[in-house]
């Protein structure tokens, strides 16, 4: 490679590098802060709300999931739901989930009511949510929430590719060679023995 | 020392810091990033779990706490892991579980018999990788009535995570500062970050609104 597209190379890797990394930060925080919330089993405190009792109309005979989309239709709700319309002594809970804050809605089938309370997570559950969601047992049924899987996805990625055109932007500056070197294989020794021990002692 | 050389000082720190981070954090990043992916693609996780049940005689006398026992149960039969302890359901058994993110031992103790029935069950690697990315010793999922770390490699383990997503923070500002002050055009700075922090904040508080 010549030295003018080498230079080239290099400069639309700091570039990119920049650039992408300063798009994902946020995003980055989220989840760094959120780990540490995790980590240490911090739950959010759920501030409850009842938000009263609203009359809906319900045919006779519906559960499952029909009866799930008729109240949330009537209602006009939309989340994450879970909830399968199990209807058990004439009511079924709904619970309508978005970042920070869930809606449970118990129905009445025999009464033809639904009552909503409104449970806030404040910011610390909007970004569990965001940290679980999608997850191992949680297929997403809504579509933001598909939507933010495929973001996450995307935030691996530029993860993965920030790594790369670091240690690439590294290796191209001769000053920082000898304590990058130490420096990564003091990573690469710390990371290796800490996960032989957890898999093998 | 001038305001302008402490600047210099600074700004020279601040760079250093993100590159010996980065490299530092490296594989572990690739760890938590791969795990991720996986864990967001549950269908990934393919091929079943391998089970393997062994029975051994134990020693089980005395009053002891179910922390204690479960301690003395675990030395007996030699086995390494954090403890997961739930409430007993079976008068008859005493049950625990010993966990770390290769192996899963279930150990059922029958009072009648002093044998202990240990359930040595083997995840995927896809499986040890969604449970390195989230041992932590102390999930609420576990409903443990006493959650703390009691292995010694759950702590360091712990500690790792902690010390990733400080660092992930670290590199975070590191590289916001250096954004605004690289020669790179400023439009392309700001936007990029605007465009991160709007779609960041529609998905945090935006949500809530609608």
């Amino acid at each position: 490679m010549t030295t003018s597209s080498t230079k080239g190379l290099y400069q639309w890797t700091r570039k990119l590098h920049l650039y992408t990394g300063l798009f994902i930060s946020p995003f980055l925080l989220v989840y760094a802060v959120s780990t540490i919330y995790l980590n240490h089993s911090m739950r959010p405190k759920p501030v409850d709300e009842a938000q009263g009792t609203v009359p809906i109309q319900l045919s006779e005979g519906i559960e499952g999931q029909d009866l799930v989309n008729s109240v949330l239709d009537q209602l006009g709700l939309s989340g994450e739901i879970a909830g399968r319309g199990q209807v058990r002594n004439n009511q079924t809970v709904i619970r309508i989930a978005r970042p920070g804050t869930v809606k449970v809605v118990t129905v009445n089938l025999q009464n033809q009511e639904a009552s909503i309370m409104e449970r806030s997570t404040g910011l610390l559950g909007a970004i569990n949510y965001l940290h679980f969601n999608p997850g191992l047992h949680r297929v997403p049924n809504w579509g933001i929430t598909k939507f933010w899987g495929w973001l996450a996805d995307t935030m691996v990625y530029i993860t993965l590719f920030l790594t790369v055109t670091g240690v690439y932007l590294w290796m191209v500056m001769k000053a920082e060679r000898k304590t990058g070197l130490i420096m990564l294989g003091g990573g690469v020794a710390s990371f290796v023995s800490i996960i032989l021990a957890i898999l093998y002692i | 020392m001038s305001k302008g050389t402490a600047i210099k000082g600074f700004e020279k720190w601040n760079r250093k810091i993100h590159i010996y981070l980065g490299l530092f954090m490296l594989l572990f990043l690739w760890l938590f990033s791969v795990s991720g992916l996986f864990m967001n693609h549950p269908k990934w996780f393919h091929g079943k779990m391998e089970r393997t049940p062994e029975d051994h005689p134990v020693t089980y006398e005395g009053e002891m706490d179910p922390v204690a026992r479960a301690h003395d149960l675990k030395e007996q039969l030699g086995l390494e892991g954090e403890l997961l302890l739930r409430a007993q359901r079976n008068p008859q058994k005493f049950f625990f579980m010993i966990f770390r993110p290769n192996h899963r031992f279930g150990v059922s103790v029958d009072l009648a018999t002093n044998v202990a029935t240990i359930n040595n069950v083997k995840p995927q690697t896809v499986g040890v990788l969604a449970d390195l990315h989230t041992f932590t010793g102390t999930r609420a999922i576990w409903n443990e009535p006493v959650q703390e770390r009691d292995w010694f490699m759950t702590r360091i383990w712990s500690f790792s995570i902690d010390a990733v997503s400080i660092g992930v923070i670290i590199m975070v500002i590191s590289s916001l500062y250096m954004g605004f002050k690289s020669k790179e055009s400023r439009r392309w700075v700001v936007g990029s970050l605007a465009a991160g922090v709007i779609v960041c904040s529609f998905f945090i508080w935006g949500l809530r609104a609608f």
